[in-house]
């Protein structure tokens, strides 16, 4: 896997704060390397002094970390470890700072949150991570001696062990060993013996703090927490040649959908292929906005291919649209429809898996691995600007200026020229143009202050949730109606409820629309709002100036 | 969340021995549990070897000088938590009785708690009080352990009509029968005939043993060190009808 290219910062539990009250612990440093030549047992007996002291017998931990692809539960201060010790299987979901346990699972991790047993974990989980799956990170097998400190009741008042890890890889191969560790696991409500240990750990035993077990386990097998997202953040200076400025935006969005490529063919789940398209229309987006930068014959030579890579992805994606909304649509019919629904998910399913099967052929063939092969050698190879083009050697930021300030009057001349009158046509006319408008701010957004393009990004996506809605909702209609034909030529004997149903559906979607067509005079006016139109101008607008 | 209190008007019927297994066996399949150790005798907190004091005592907690977090103490067990008592919940009758809306305060002070915990048990004293009330007010279900005699079949009668009178008609009331001795006729006759007259009899009963009664001895939830014995499974048994019925409402 290529190492990513935005990323959060591992979070080293270094600095020990006590946060609330002095009786829990809530942010502490718990975990620290021990030296490769002290022996385990003999530095839990360090801490004999705390109290009664228990130490059990060595025992083997097989661990393996999941989150999603796009390190959901990480952004949000958890982990999910999956634990095997003596043979019983239990799933932990914990804190990352910490390790507090936030929810436990006896069982092997579902492939999906909403295969979890009801429970307020299966609750906090379902919307966090909502059509993504948990797929495992890294797996790892370690030593672990225990000790626990009693109080005089024989009671544990604090958890403490050592750990000799090693990474594997597929199979059962070891990949890398960790340094040894020693850990802490304080008890809740129990501070005191924590700081004692503390106090041993750092001025006798003198160890210095570790990273975070999943952190270092990552990084053995050469990957970072957080480095995945979907999301287009490309460093740009003003100067920037404008040919290098495209060439890494560009090369960006290759290892995007290259990093998908995997999720996308074998469908871990449907935001593979959702970021992998994204990816294609991006590239798509900015071949036509900046086609005096690049060479006209390496258009002319890639534009099929990218345009080819959107075509053969869309009945897939369209089918997965589907069946991420059928929830949503059955919760919009009456209670005693809700079942009818039924053949409707058994069609999308039967044909998704169809499409599917097609996409991951057409993604194995030689023709896509020749076209990401010979585009990243394109851009990665062909550094002479000057001979691109004219435009290649200006500075970025004019281009990004005339082409973002272009679109915009076109976005404004567009939304002011609908009323209540016209036709649909002129909204999705609107709405590609927003689209564009978008893709430019994004692709060029480190070019200009950070909070104020955040702040024009955020007011076009609003109007472009509604513009968007409102031609998903058509399109859904539509759609809806083709699977009922395609369904009834299929299947003579399918129950007419079923068909009943889909039409209620397709009235909602009708009215959703009309609400979506109500809201627009307002959407577009809060975008065309004098504060925004003064701060395109005077980020984009160079005559202005 | 769901809030369980194991409850009678009677002592010394089980209510603690109860609290303290459902509870390790709610926390052993994986749900993150709280004890609460309402009683000022403290001996769910005896069971779990925690000290039966809180930081402020109980005024700090109900004048809400102290969250309930920062009071909690996690058990030998993983998942667990216990809540522990104090000798001042004797008067918190009274100190409930200061509090403006006094039923309402014990559900108040377990609402933060509501994502860190899947389940929260309290154990109740013996009797019937405003503390019973703010209890009756904040669970979603009290189990009741009775020995079948027939004075336990009169409190459990009082419990009933107590519930109308205050129309608590969300509350659950789950009875099931403790310290069962099937040698003796009267406990088998009364085993039999209660649940055709009261429906919501759980139809688990944990049976009279000494292995309940040597929990004072290890210190510790049955489960935590016997694998086989009677009562061991009738709790686990009990627990799995409750856990069941719950999943209903």
């Amino acid at each position: 896997m290529p190492n990513g290219f935005v990323g959060v910062k591992p979070r080293v539990s270094g600095n020990a704060i006590f946060a609330k009250s002095q009786t829990n612990v809530t942010n502490v440093t718990c975990h620290y390397y021990l030296n490769d030549e002290t022996d385990p047992i003999e530095a839990l007996h360090s801490f004999r002094d705390l109290g009664q002291l228990q130490i059990g017998l060595p025992i083997m931990v097989e661990r393996v970390f999941f989150d999603s692809f796009d390190w959901r539960l990480y952004q949000d201060g958890g982990m999910l470890v999956q634990e095997q010790e003596h043979g019983r299987t239990r799933s932990k979901w914990l804190r990352l700072t910490d390790n507090q346990l936030m929810g436990m699972l006896m069982a092997k991790v579902p492939r999906f949150p909403r295969d979890l047993p009801e429970g307020p974990m299966r609750q906090r989980l379902v919307p966090l991570l909502e059509m993504r799956a948990l797929l495992p990170l890294v797996k790892m097998k370690s030593q672990v001696y225990r000790a626990a400190v009693l109080d005089k009741q024989l009671k544990t008042v604090l958890r403490l062990s050592v750990e000799l890890g090693c990474v594997h890889g597929n199979g059962n191969s070891i990949t890398g060993t960790l340094p040894p560790r020693f850990n802490l696991e304080p008890v809740k409500g129990y501070i005191k013996p924590v700081l004692k240990a503390q106090t041993v750990l750092e001025h006798v035993l003198r160890l210095e703090p570790a990273v975070p077990l999943l952190d270092e386990a990552l990084s053995i097998i050469g990957r970072r927490a957080g480095d995945y997202t979907g999301k287009i953040k490309v460093d740009l200076s003003p100067e920037l040649p404008a040919g290098e400025a495209v060439r890494r935006i560009l090369l960006n969005l290759l290892e995007t959908l290259e990093r998908n490529l995997e999720g996308a063919r074998a469908d871990y789940d449907s935001e593979f292929l959702h970021d992998f398209r994204v990816a294609v229309r991006r590239t798509r987006s900015l071949f036509s906005q900046v086609k005096g930068v690049l060479p006209a014959d390496a258009l002319n030579r890639f534009r099929p291919g990218f345009k080819w890579l959107g075509q053969i992805t869309g009945s897939t994606r369209d089918l997965d649209v589907y069946l991420l909304k059928l929830p949503v649509y059955r919760e919009a019919l009456p209670n005693s429809m809700q079942d009818d629904l039924d053949p409707l998910k058994d069609y999308l399913e039967r044909h998704q898996k169809i499409e599917q099967r097609q996409l991951a052929k057409l993604l194995d063939s030689a023709r896509f691995k020749h076209l990401c092969h010979d585009w990243r050698m394109f851009l990665e190879k062909d550094l002479d600007y000057l001979s691109w083009s004219d435009k290649a050697s200006k500075p970025i930021l004019n281009i990004a200026n005339r082409q973002i300030w272009k679109t915009y009057k076109q976005v404004l001349r567009e939304g002011e020229a609908i009323n209540v009158n016209s036709a649909a046509e002129a909204l999705h006319e609107l709405r590609i143009t927003c689209k564009k408008l978008r893709y430019l701010m994004e692709f060029f957004q480190t070019l200009y202050p950070e909070g104020k393009i955040r702040a024009l990004i955020k007011a076009l996506k609003l109007l472009q949730d509604n513009l968007g809605d409102f031609q998903d909702l058509e399109v859904q209609a539509d759609a809806l109606r083709g699977f009922g034909h395609q369904m009834k030529s299929d299947e003579a004997d399918l129950p007419g409820e079923v068909f009943m149903a889909m039409g209620v559906l397709i009235d909602n979607l009708h009215q959703g629309q009309q609400a979506e067509r109500q809201k627009f005079a307002d959407r577009f006016a809060s975008f065309a709002r004098p504060k925004n139109r003064k701060l395109c101008s005077e980020l984009f607008n160079l005559r202005g100036r | 969340m769901k809030i369980l209190a194991t409850y009678n008007i009677k002592g010394g019927v089980g209510k603690t021995a109860a609290a303290v297994n459902l509870s390790w066996m709610a926390a052993s399949e994986g749900y993150p549990t709280l004890v609460w150790d309402l009683d000022p005798q403290g001996a769910a907190s005896f069971y779990f070897r925690i000290k039966p004091k809180l930081k402020g005592g109980s005024k700090g907690l109900i004048k809400g000088k102290h969250e309930l977090d920062v009071l909690i103490k996690g058990t030998d067990f993983e998942n667990l938590d216990l809540l522990p008592a104090d000798f001042s919940y004797r008067h918190l009758d009274l100190l409930l009785d200061d509090q403006k809306k006094p039923t309402r305060q014990l559900g108040k002070l377990l609402k933060p708690l509501e994502t860190d915990y899947d389940y929260i048990i309290l154990d109740c004293p013996p009797s019937i009080s405003l503390v019973s009330e703010a209890v009756f007010q904040a669970a979603d279900a009290l189990l009741v352990p009775m020995i079948p005699t027939t004075l336990s079949l009169r409190t459990l009668q009082q419990l009933l009509r107590f519930q109308k009178q205050k129309e608590l008609e969300s509350l659950r009331i789950m009875p099931f029968f403790s310290m069962v001795d099937r040698r003796k006729k009267l406990h088998q006759q009364i085993v039999d005939e209660l649940p055709k007259q009261y429906f919501n009899v759980l139809e688990t009963e944990i049976p009279y043993s000494s292995d309940v009664e040597q929990m004072g001895l290890h210190r510790a939830p049955l489960g935590s060190y016997v694998t086989k014995s009677r009562s061991k499974i009738a709790y686990d048994s009990l627990w799995q009808e409750i856990h069941q019925r719950l999943q209903g409402f």
